[in-house]
């Protein structure tokens, strides 16, 4: 049983390597396909901010220095339940084109979800732009995304994600991460499955945000909450390789845990909520192909990765056993060690490997980021891969048992 | 493409990766199923040749036992690589079941002919072959561990000591219940050390040398 659960995995972990590297190779042309924007929209760009004091103002800096025409770009800060002094930072920057509205969060609601769609109301831009306290954007990054919104289905175009200046290894590991996930995004958005509109910027139509009913409230990834509702609703969603926004990240392996658990939760607590969606052809391929087989290739990821990891766990304890029987004669252990080295299972893994490093120079290429941080990329490569799927367990199980969701940056 | 067609061709593209993976799995497992069943031929050859020349030399009596000792060696390094080779397939799970059960009956009959005639070595030539029986199970960590035991402790001492190792949980083979009944075995992994069990569980390299160096002088 074992043996076919690492077989299945395997086979749809071929189709969905596969499939990447088609979408890669038909779509990598069009990536830059640039349109010429004949009328240029008028922007709300709503930054809701709960004891944001010491990050907002960068924020707010990088916003006014928009590549934007000013009549037609609005910005509203919106402190929510601080208890430091966001609302008297965010004042100071006031003007024409820059409001501040304080919101009262009822409880039991979530935040961010609150403020924005209590904003909305309050927008006058025919776009709505959101995005989270702590994100600095590039001067182009509203203007270059703004053509999408030519076409008349799309709802919501999304920005690149880098890291903020990342200093720490699990910082800069994230700003890897977050190179191939904008990739990702892009190769997800060519296919009209794109079902994560970033909270560091994305970017609505307003009439059809206000017509849906803004924000999930209740979900704890309103980001992923929208863009599979989008997706649901038959609205595309796009993203812009050039419009830059940088976001600062965990630095601290408590704070990456909590982010991650949320992250995890929040998708199951999604994909249970438009659970019709799946396998269902008149959804597109995200109904259809890419959120089953995500759920697939983790669960049952998961589990070869624990059945692996046990048989592996035996060998190396027997062989601990045997070193210390034998008073450190390494001759025994190291007869252990040559039976995993040419196991199956380390081909497979090898050949992964390489296909995430075609994968992550494509990346790079794409998302016009320099090669840096060899080291944290080895780890990458070969270790934090297996974070994922323990992350998704965890999120599940959270999920099933009905513990308290928290929100954690 | 649409997106469908991209679709198909990744399904398609994968399962004919796949299938060819399989297929070369099942070729190269063929392959060595080949060896290994020429390589049984082998040692069934040479063992009704040793049992002929067994019977032969009984009419010259003095010189018989130093030719027969001298085909010891052959016979258990033979012997030794069809057991490593059939452990190795047992682990990878890609070997056709009834050819795999085929073998491994073959290897235990040998083995166990091999035993015999270690013991008429010993009994009527007065050779000191050190013989340890082996019980284990394939899929235990401390069988494991105990096999890379005997690994180091043969190392030392070549032909010497001749290690036959029996998978305990092979019931196919009625031979089995034999040996199990005769050296008392009911847990595994065991060692028998010259006819005497040393017990189940972990035994260490030292115990084991202890023991067969207490043979030595004993005998």
């Amino acid at each position: 049983m074992n043996d076919i659960i690492i077989w299945v995995t395997s086979y749809f972990g071929l189709v969905l390597s596969v499939f990447w590297i088609l979408i890669i190779v038909v779509n990598e042309k069009k990536f830059y396909h640039k349109h010429e924007v004949k009328k240029i929209p008028s922007v709300t760009l709503i930054i809701p901010s709960m004891n944001g004091a010491k990050v907002i103002s960068e924020t707010i800096k990088a916003l006014l220095k928009l590549n934007y025409p000013k009549n037609k770009l609005e910005i509203i800060i919106a402190p929510n339940n601080c208890t430091d002094n966001t609302e008297e930072v965010a004042r100071r920057f006031l003007s024409k084109r820059l409001k501040v509205i304080s919101v009262k969060i009822p409880k039991g609601k979530r935040g961010k979800a609150y403020a924005v769609n209590y904003c909305l109301k309050h927008a006058k831009g025919d776009l709505v732009g959101v995005l989270d306290d702590d994100s600095v954007l590039e001067k182009d990054a509203v203007l270059t995304m703004v053509h999408y919104f030519e076409e008349p289905n799309t709802a919501s175009v999304c920005s690149t994600c880098k890291v903020y200046k990342p200093k720490n290894i699990l910082e800069k590991i994230q700003s890897i991460e977050y190179v191939i996930a904008a990739f990702s995004k892009k190769l997800l958005a060519s296919i009209d499955s794109l079902f994560i509109t970033p909270g560091s910027l994305s970017v609505y139509r307003k009439n059809i945000l206000k017509k849906i009913g803004g924000f999930d409230e209740q979900n704890l990834t309103e980001d992923i909450e929208m863009g599979v509702r989008l997706n649901h609703l038959g609205y595309d969603v796009r993203l812009e390789l050039d419009s830059i926004s940088y976001t600062k990240v965990p630095r601290t392996v408590k704070d990456y845990h909590h982010q991650r658990i949320r992250w995890s939760r929040g998708f199951y607590q999604t994909v249970i909520k438009h659970r019709d969606m799946l396998l269902k052809w008149k959804h597109g391929l995200l109904g259809a192909f890419i959120l089953p087989i995500i759920l697939l290739v983790t669960s049952l990821g998961m589990i070869s990765i624990a059945i692996f990891g046990y048989r592996q766990f035996t060998l190396i304890f027997a062989s601990i056993l045997t070193a210390l029987d034998l008073k450190s004669d390494f001759l025994a252990s190291q007869s252990a060690i040559s039976i995993f080295s040419v196991s199956t299972v380390w081909a497979i893994f090898m050949l992964l490997s390489i296909l995430a490093f075609f994968f992550m120079y494509k990346s790079y290429v794409h998302v016009k980021d320099n090669w840096k941080y060899p080291f944290s990329m080895l780890i990458f490569l070969f270790v934090y891969g297996i974070l994922w799927p323990g992350y998704s367990i965890a999120g599940l199980l959270y999920e099933t048992l009905n513990l308290e969701r928290k929100w954690h940056r | 493409m649409n997106k469908a067609r991209l679709l198909i061709a990744s399904i398609l593209i994968a399962t004919i990766i796949f299938v060819a993976g399989l297929f070369s799995g099942w070729a190269f497992d063929r392959y060595r199923s080949n060896i290994l069943f020429e390589e049984t031929r082998v040692n069934e050859l040479n063992t009704e040749s040793f049992v002929t020349e067994q019977l032969f030399l009984e009419h010259f009596e003095e010189e018989s036992c130093d030719i027969l000792s001298g085909r010891v060696p052959e016979m258990q390094e033979n012997l030794r690589e069809v057991g490593a080779k059939l452990a190795k397939l047992d682990r990878s799970k890609s070997f056709d079941i009834n050819d795999f059960n085929y073998l491994k009956r073959k290897y235990f009959i040998q083995e166990v002919q091999f035993l015999s005639i270690i013991m008429d070595l010993n009994k009527n030539c007065e050779s000191n072959y050190d013989i340890i029986l082996y019980f284990y199970d394939p899929y235990q960590a401390k069988s494991i561990s105990q096999g890379q035991i005997l690994d180091a402790v043969s190392a030392d001492r070549n032909y010497e000591l001749i290690v036959l190792s029996f998978d305990g949980t092979y019931y196919d083979e009625p031979l089995l219940n034999l040996l199990v009944r005769k050296y008392h075995i009911s847990e595994l992994p065991t060692l028998v050390i010259n006819n005497e069990n040393l017990g189940s569980g972990l035994i260490g390299i030292e115990k084991i040398e202890e023991k067969l160096d207490l043979d030595v002088e004993t005998n």
